[in-house]
């Protein structure tokens, strides 16, 4: 009888003993994303102007990073990257960007076409994980 | 839970692993970090809006059959025009008209609005 250790929880209504995989919660034989830090901003864009920010994550590799805006004329939130505007309901393009600067930056970048009234306030929320971009461990 | 200082939590490392010493990189999960969960899964056969039910606009994570028996993101970079087959609010998810092929979209208990 083989002997491996570890901890598993099970969704409720299914045996942990024989629950697969994808019926568990959580077990010490697969991954789960970590946040290792986000948060939410507003910034203020003029009509045909970009916006980037550094973010310092310290983590001393490239991690993994969701990157989400907010198109404001048509209010809907996207996942970078994403070319978002026309395509999707609106009059005027905006673009978003995350991209690892090196082991311990991360960019995150918005790219806006002209358009009217100006400014406009686009909100943001940015994900750094713990997990790597490349070669994140799973069993 | 440590033993040495006077912290408190959980945390859970991979297999093999000692949870005492183990890198970050190497745990299932810690009470120092959010694990994203996953609220519910939203499925689109067609394209068109579905309300999420959530009451504000939660992070998310699309996926769309890719017409020759994959799947892809559902964000798509500038290789493919860039233009997000799935987009949120407050009230409602959407899978872009235009778009073919199955979506599943998994909504996260996490809020984009704060």
């Amino acid at each position: 009888m083989a002997v491996d250790f570890g901890i598993k929880a099970s969704r409720a209504g299914n045996d942990v003993l024989t629950a697969a995989t994808r019926l568990l919660t959580v077990t010490s034989g697969v991954n789960m994303y970590k946040v290792a830090m986000s948060a939410y901003g507003t910034v203020s864009i003029a009509s045909g102007a970009s916006w980037t920010t550094d973010i310092t994550h310290n983590l001393g590799y490239k991690p993994i990073v969701r990157f989400y805006v907010e198109h404001p004329e048509i209010s809907q939130w996207v996942l970078a990257p994403a070319l978002a505007g026309i395509a999707t309901g609106g009059t005027w393009d905006m673009t978003c960007v995350a991209v690892n600067v090196d082991t311990n930056t991360v960019r995150l970048g918005v790219y806006t076409a002209p358009f009217s009234p100006s400014p406009r306030t686009f909100k943001y929320k940015y994900y750094i994980m713990i997990e790597p971009r490349k070669d994140a461990w799973y069993e | 839970m440590h033993g040495m200082s006077s912290d408190y939590g959980i945390k859970i490392s991979r297999t093999g692993v000692d949870v005492r010493t183990a890198a970050d990189t190497d745990l299932v999960l810690s009470s120092e970090f959010v694990t994203p969960m996953i609220a519910k899964v939203i499925r689109f056969t067609t394209p068109g809006s579905t309300a999420h039910g959530m009451g504000y606009p939660p992070a998310f994570i699309g996926v769309k059959a890719d017409g020759a028996g994959g799947w892809e993101s559902c964000t798509r970079g500038y290789f493919s025009g860039g233009v997000p087959a799935v987009y949120i609010d407050a009230t409602n998810v959407t899978y872009r008209a235009g778009e073919t092929g199955d979506a599943y979209v998994f909504i996260l208990v996490d809020p984009l609005n704060e």
